[in-house]
């Protein structure tokens, strides 16, 4: 469960996050869209413990981010927008490493490697060193090594970038499966249509603050429209 | 050890020791990547690594070997130069540590991936902080070892020596490697927001203490270098060095007792700085745990401030009215350029700090008496001052001008999209930075020349050398960061350091040697009577002949190279 209490960053004189609250349950699927700017990195970076709120808290499944980190980090699974890798470890090594920091079993970590090998098509190239990956194969790797300790919470950032179709439609339907299983899912995405399919919940955030929050159905009543929700994204972060 | 302690917890060792097992396989993995690679690359870079320390264990050598024909003043002379030495190498190693740490602790996309992890943030600290030691050991393996090998051998000293400062040196390396990591820690902590007007304010206290300090120089009565109250004023300004407190002077000392048979003594002076460096990475380590996340966030915090600039700035304007010649396109690549070099405060601290340095160096040149000379020794000086000019201006090109085209990185396709045909994008690139280099390394000559009472001519051959060696190094830079891209990296250490990057810096060191013997033999030669007149004439004017040639050489060459690679790029 991930729970945002009056979560605000001001970095000078803006104001990136604005006292957002928010709570999204165990099994909740839910979709994080806004403009450029909006604030979503932040807020995502803030629940990932890599930026400290100027004010309020964040907590993944009862603990502190930042008071109890190591507790909160080892529920949590984060999938940054850019993909890093070593360029001088192969995929396995690298999901092998990960593995080892969540205190994994050596049995446990190859089947599962194994396993999400044969889901996401890495047997090809998970024995090459990762400086010879594309952007879409490192994208694999890293959401791999994110559900290789069946995470609590995931927080994803642009999931989709640099992923083919088909691997998008694997994603997906592997999110939908942890979703299922009890995960708490908050995905950051600009893609509407994504948010759309697959999330319970959307919130919309516009200047650090959310605008609008619930089913896609929700979203389209308060921008008062039935038409797409890309229609209501624009109306309601429209400027002035 | 130190990091075990203070995370004080079972799993803080074996966080440690999982993270050190990773660099330690991804060190392996470039080491075999490397030697696995072209041999030409292997050979020049293991080459040039070795012509360096061999070049530097023949310079000490023979120091220590000229300083043993002097009865009685040798022990002295060795004492001075070691605490001399160390401190200037100490100093210099923290700060370069201090700024290696601050971008592996906050810049780095590796830290930001650890942090993302299950891993205590003092683990992490630790393991960054730790990384930085190959730097100091890369400063102990070409310039401690060397040196203390040829001590060594001049002096004949007991077997225990060469133990006794290997342990020395290793010890040392802790020191700039832990100050470094606490600098950095303190910087994003103490520093407050608005960076330039701090940093503003930080240069003009270092120039104004600058200026009081060479006031204070010139107020004095000149000394005359080659005397002995000359030599003893030099010898009582650097007494500083040899202060008891001082880790540094632990280090000569530990070093210079074992050599004279004092294995008691140095064996106290390795544990007097073991514990100094022992106590200090635990402080070290104790703030890491409390302040490391604070500082990241502290560092973020101001990168994420927006920086509104408006107006066109008036260097910009002035720049583009001097440029009035040039194609609007080629122009507005010289002014990205220029903004570039302006709004990187690496790239024009380190271009001051260097020249900074030089020029205090060139307005003292009076009070050492140097004037009044005979011209042999005058012609020494100037040449090494040219010769110093020339060798900073290598290694900020090698450092800024050759990793440029790399650092477009992904962006590249701006520069291959623009209207123009790319070897004009490169010759904009060289005209930008020689026209920079010349500027900078003209002026300095011509000052130091005029402080050293040379004559005319000789100061218009100095500048003909510094404009052929501005040429030729910025041709060199330019046309081989075309040739060995990296577009991958958008570190510039990381590209500076790659294949073409070490081929640059090694071609330019033997372009500067061989600009630098083509005028020294006809000014040696002149200023010790042994060509004068028309013979002279003949042997100046075809050794400047020669010299327009090399630069022209070594600026063509790979600027050609260069723009055929550059042509055949795809983005």
């Amino acid at each position: 469960m991930i729970r945002l209490e009056n979560l605000t960053k001001v970095f000078g004189d803006l104001t990136a996050v604005d006292h957002l609250n928010l709570e999204i349950p165990p099994g909740e699927f839910f979709a994080f869209i806004g403009p450029n700017g909006a604030g979503k990195t932040t807020t995502i970076k803030m629940i990932a413990g890599l930026l400290r709120p100027t004010e309020g808290r964040a907590t993944l499944c009862g603990h502190d981010v930042q008071n109890d980190y190591i507790a909160a980090k080892s529920v949590l699974s984060y999938v940054p927008d850019r993909p890093y890798l070593y360029d001088k470890l192969t995929g396995r090594e690298f999901l092998r490493f990960v593995a080892r920091t969540y205190n994994l079993p050596r049995a446990e970590t190859e089947s599962k490697i194994g396993e999400l090998s044969e889901t996401f098509g890495l047997e090809d190239f998970l024995d090459d060193l990762a400086e010879t990956y594309s952007h879409g194969m490192k994208q694999r790797v890293v959401i791999s090594a994110a559900l290789l300790h069946n995470p609590k919470v995931v927080v994803v950032d642009e999931p989709l970038v640099g992923l083919d179709p088909k691997g998008g439609s694997i994603l997906k339907q592997l999110m939908r499966e942890q979703s299922r299983k009890g995960t708490s899912i908050f995905m950051s995405t600009h893609t509407l249509s994504l948010a759309e399919e697959v999330a319970d919940r959307i919130g919309i955030i516009h200047r650090g603050r959310i605008v609008a929050l619930g089913a896609p159905d929700d979203i389209r009543r308060v921008a008062s429209t039935d038409g797409r929700l890309e229609e209501a994204f624009l109306r309601l972060t429209e400027e002035g | 050890m130190v990091g075990s302690c203070v995370l004080d917890s079972e799993r803080g060792t074996m966080e440690l020791a999982h993270l050190a097992r990773l660099r330690l396989r991804l060190a392996a993995r470039a080491a075999r990547t490397f030697f696995r690679g072209s041999k030409l690359r292997v050979t020049v870079m293991s080459s040039a690594a070795l012509v360096f320390w061999c070049l530097m264990f023949a310079m000490f050598l023979q120091v220590f070997l000229f300083l043993g024909r002097f009865e009685g003043l040798t022990e002295i002379l060795s004492d001075y130069l070691f605490a001399f030495f160390f401190l200037a190498l100490l100093a210099m190693m923290s700060i370069s540590n201090a700024i290696i740490c601050y971008s592996s602790f906050y810049r780095d996309e590796e830290a930001s991936f650890l942090l993302s992890l299950p891993i205590h943030a003092e683990s992490i600290f630790i393991y960054k902080g730790a990384e930085s030691i190959l730097f100091s050991a890369w400063g102990m393996g070409t310039l401690v070892m060397p040196m203390v090998l040829a001590y060594g051998i001049a002096q004949q000293v007991p077997w225990y020596f060469y133990v006794l400062s290997l342990l020395l040196a290793i010890t040392m390396m802790g020191l700039p490697m832990v100050a470094g990591a606490i600098v950095a820690l303190l910087v994003p902590l103490v520093v407050p927001r608005r960076r330039t007007l701090t940093l503003a304010l930080f240069l003009a206290v270092v120039a104004g203490v600058l200026v009081l300090w060479v006031t204070f120089m010139l107020a004095q009565r000149p000394t005359v270098l080659l005397t002995e109250a000359g030599f003893k004023q030099i010898m009582d300004r650097i007494a500083f060095c040899q202060h008891w407190a001082l880790p540094s002077y632990w280090v000569s000392e530990g070093i210079l007792a074992s050599g004279r048979a004092v294995p008691r003594r140095a064996v106290f002076l390795l544990l007097l700085l073991l514990s100094n460096v022992m106590f200090f990475a635990m402080l070290a380590c104790r703030l890491g745990k409390s302040l490391y996340l604070p500082a990241l966030a502290s560092s973020q915090m101001r990168r994420s401030e927006s920086r509104k600039i408006k107006a066109q700035s008036i260097l910009d304007r002035l720049l583009a009215a001097v440029l009035f010649f040039l194609p609007v396109n080629l122009r507005l690549l010289v002014l990205k350029d220029a903004k570039t070099f302006r709004r990187d405060p690496t790239q024009w601290s380190q271009t001051l700090l260097f020249f900074g340095l030089l020029s205090l160096y060139v307005v003292n040149l009076p009070r050492f008496g140097f004037t009044t000379l005979a011209p042999y020794w005058q012609n020494l000086v100037a040449l090494l001052n040219l010769g110093a000019t020339c060798l900073t201006l290598s290694t900020l090109t090698s450092r800024f001008i050759y990793p440029q085209l790399s650092l477009e990185g992904r962006r590249i396709w701006i520069v291959g999209m623009i209207p123009m045909r790319r070897s004009t994008v490169l010759w904009g690139k060289f005209f930008f930075a020689a026209a920079g280099s010349l500027l900078l390394s003209g002026s300095l000559i011509v000052l130091s020349d005029m402080m050293l009472g040379l004559e005319g001519w000789i100061i218009a051959m100095h500048m003909l050398v510094v404009l052929c060696v501005c040429c030729g190094l910025n041709g060199l830079a330019v046309g081989l960061g075309a040739v060995y891209p990296n577009m991958r990296s958008d570190n510039p250490s990381q590209i500076v350091g790659s294949f073409g990057g070490t081929f640059n810096l090694v071609c330019s060191i033997f372009f500067i040697l061989a600009s630098l013997l083509l005028i020294a033999i006809p000014l040696h030669l002149h200023a010790t009577g042994v060509l004068v007149g028309r013979d002279f004439h003949i042997v100046a004017t075809v050794c400047l002949c020669l010299e327009v040639v090399l630069a022209a050489v070594a600026c063509l060459v790979p600027m050609r190279a260069g723009i055929r690679a550059f042509e055949r790029m795809e983005f």
